[in-house]
């Protein structure tokens, strides 16, 4: 008896520390990344966050093409997203779900170097046509496609959220009357909303970590765009800066990209803790109310 | 459908109301839904049409719902002003095209661009083709609850075609340019001179090899947590922190990890297959975790609990009652993850390189298609007369074709495997 008890605490063991494998890579990762970008933290000091990066090594300009392309790819996902969410989880009957599903969970897998390449192919010189732009490869593409990638994500977070909503609260609405749409826009969606919202977080980390799309559309210069709110221009983005810039950097270069590699990963991470902490709280209204 | 017919030529409605707000709307609907589609014909085929042709259309659409909104004041007030707005805003817009020049210069503002008409009006034809749309179908139903619903479901489908627009778009034009480039000899033979001639081996078996260190990775890794969470620890503190830190994992940004190469295991391994098989398989371990512990979740407590009472400890119980029947689940869990792991191009960005020869070497630098294809695409500007640009112009295409073929694979893999075996607890 007391031996196969023991037995079994070395099989719980044994998964423990398989299952504490993800806390020891989080800590490696940023142990590695934090110990590289030392030096550009020290000798460039409070110049990191100027826009200049070929003279000053500053990453402001790199953070700022960020902040646009996350933010123009949000406007484009949001919308539609949640749009696409309320059909599949409300309107479209049963057959039309189980197909749409696996077709967006394609939208998802499709890689990204293949968004990047359609994209510089065939989006760019539509847009340099349309705006009559000097180049198509512009922050406003980058966020188009990164739109079109963080798509999916959305979706499928609206429509758990949509569907978690517990069903007697629905048909209560649809026994008073209430037509499926009503009770959607008025009952359904702003119990849903809180759970989207918690997934938009997720959405943004995504578009925020996105590179291989972003350096075939949007191309790695330095120069940041001037004014800073020339989306037409190109500019450089803390992915594709790091992408884009690897092979010819030395020195403190290759240290202030590891910078942007801590940036990314510190932001990154507080989108995901917010929304799983978002997660919880909203999983415990639920479940209590 | 039938339901919606049924409706319209209700006999009651008829009576209580004229039905000269009916006709007007279903024009004015007819027109909007072929204004949107126009517009969307033009924007995709970019053959715009002449610029003050889009002022005759507009003026159309508007007298369309100045009648609707007119004939329909007598049925709902309020409602009916809401489509003379309507109308009148589409006026503005046609005395505003009249009034100003064909383009307008952003470039006085700093910015780059200038807004030329055709684009403005094809998006403007789209947006008030599908306002319209919606709004007519409010008359038709003479606003009542129903009218809106079907507008409103009207937009989400739309919403719904849009999404999946990009989709066609990245599936036809891969294999419109892609497939007529894959030959037997393309598929078999190595990389010679940047790409330009030769084929994609390499690539492809590199892109096998790292799908197999995943799977000896990342798999027994991400099962062995999925079981942990799920089986062991119950809202245990651990729990919550080892949760944590796979939802923060599974944020990281693919070029983070990439650093994390170059800084952790390029020093250890060099830029080798090993080193970019290990970040691949961290990158995908989150996801099979994640869906792992979905499909241990299905399974009903009760089972576990008449196994225990059975006698059978805790690991036989999982081994002989939980697994088994989750393991489709975590099947199709696990070739999402490395399906999508393999499609990866920025891990692996500062381990690979473009020609290598057969065989492919563990401690030799990556190829694999995704680099193979991010490669090509760079080279497309110079290097070579102009026949070798294009040469490589299809290869980039063919690999794209391969790539997404793989991907495609796995997921109906996936798919079946999730709908043969699919059980209701």
């Amino acid at each position: 008896m007391i031996r196969k008890l023991s037995k079994e605490h070395i099989i719980q063991g044994i998964f423990l520390l398989i299952a504490s494998f993800s806390i020891f890579i989080i800590f490696f990762i940023f142990f590695f990344l934090f110990k590289e970008s030392i030096p550009a933290f020290i000798e460039v000091g409070g110049d990191i966050f100027s826009a200049d990066f070929s003279n000053k090594l500053g990453l402001g300009g790199a953070i700022r093409g960020s902040l646009i392309v996350t933010g123009g790819a949000l406007l484009i996902a949001y919308p539609l997203g949640i749009g696409g969410g309320i059909f599949l989880s409300e309107v479209a009957s049963v057959w039309i779900r189980r197909i749409l599903k696996p077709i967006i969970e394609v939208l998802a897998g499709i890689p990204s170097v293949i968004y990047g390449f359609i994209g510089a192919i065939i989006l760019v010189p539509f847009l340099t046509d349309s705006f009559r732009m000097v180049s198509g490869f512009s922050l406003l593409a980058g966020g188009i496609i990164i739109g079109v990638m963080t798509l999916p994500i959305i979706i499928s977070i609206s429509d758990d959220s949509l569907k978690s909503v517990p069903r007697d609260i629905k048909e209560a609405s649809l026994a008073l009357g209430a037509t499926p749409w009503q009770t959607t826009k008025k009952v359904t969606f702003p119990a849903a909303s809180s759970g989207i919202f918690a997934g938009a977080t997720l959405g943004i980390g995504k578009a925020l970590g996105e590179t291989m799309a972003v350096l075939m559309v949007v191309s790695a210069i330095t120069r940041a765009p001037e004014p800073w709110f020339d989306i037409f221009e190109s500019g450089p983005v803390l992915t594709s800066l790091i992408a884009g810039h690897w092979g010819e950097a030395y020195g403190l270069k290759v240290n202030v990209l590891f910078a942007a590699g801590v940036f990314l990963f510190i932001i990154v991470s507080i989108m995901s803790i917010i929304s799983e902490f978002m997660q919880y709280r909203i999983e415990k209204k639920f479940k209590g109310g | 459908m039938k339901n919606i017919f049924g409706k319209l030529i209700n006999k009651k409605i008829l009576h209580e109301y004229s039905s000269r707000p009916k006709i007007f709307s279903l024009l004015s609907l007819c027109l909007s839904c072929l204004y949107a589609l126009a517009g969307f014909t033009i924007l995709a085929t970019e053959d715009y049409i002449t610029e003050n042709i889009y002022g005759y259309l507009f003026l159309i659409l508007g007298i369309c719902f100045l009648a609707t909104g007119i004939s329909s004041i007598k049925i709902n007030k309020k409602k009916s002003i809401r489509i003379l707005g309507f109308s009148l805003i589409l006026f503005l817009i046609v005395f505003l095209s009249t009034a100003y020049p064909s383009s307008l210069s952003l470039q006085e503002y700093g910015l780059s661009a200038s807004l030329t008409y055709n684009l403005m009006f094809s998006i403007g034809l789209i947006i008030f083709g599908l306002i319209g749309a919606s709004l007519s179908l409010g008359v038709l139903f003479n606003f009542k609850a129903l009218g809106n619903q079907y507008g409103a479901y009207f937009l989400l489908v739309v919403c719904m075609l849009i999404i999946l627009y990009p989709l066609v778009i990245i599936v036809g034009q891969v294999t419109i340019n892609g497939a007529p480039g894959i030959t037997w000899e393309f598929l078999t033979s190595d990389v010679r001179g940047l790409g330009e001639s030769g084929g994609v081996l390499p690539a492809i078996v590199g892109t096998l090899l790292l799908m197999v260190i995943m799977f000896f990775i990342a798999v027994p890794l991400g099962i062995g947590a999925a079981i942990y969470l799920q089986e062991y620890a119950g809202g245990h503190f651990m729990v919550r922190v080892i949760k944590m830190a796979v939802t923060i994992l599974r944020g990281v940004p693919s070029i983070v990890f990439g650093l994390f190469a170059l800084a952790f295991f390029v020093p250890l391994f060099g830029t080798s297959f090993l080193t970019g098989g290990l970040v691949l398989s961290f990158y995908a371990l989150p996801m099979i975790i994640r869906s792992s512990a979905e499909a241990l979740k299905s399974i009903p407590q009760s089972l576990r609990e008449g196994s225990l009472a059975l006698g059978a400890t805790k690991w036989q119980t999982i081994k002989k009652v939980v697994l088994p029947p989750s393991l489709p689940g975590i099947i199709t869990g696990v070739v999402l993850g490395i399906g999508e792991a393999a499609g990866e191009t920025a891990p692996l960005l500062f381990v690979s390189t473009l020609i290598i020869k057969m065989p492919p070497n563990l401690m030799g630098m990556v190829a694999s298609l995704p680099t193979h294809l991010f490669t090509l695409f760079g080279l497309r500007g110079g290097l070579g007369d102009e026949i070798e640009v294009a040469a490589r112009m299809q290869n980039a295409w063919s690999t794209a074709f391969i790539l997404l073929t793989i991907i495609l694979i796995l997921n109906v893999v996936a798919l079946i495997i999730r709908e043969k075996f699919r059980k209701e607890f």
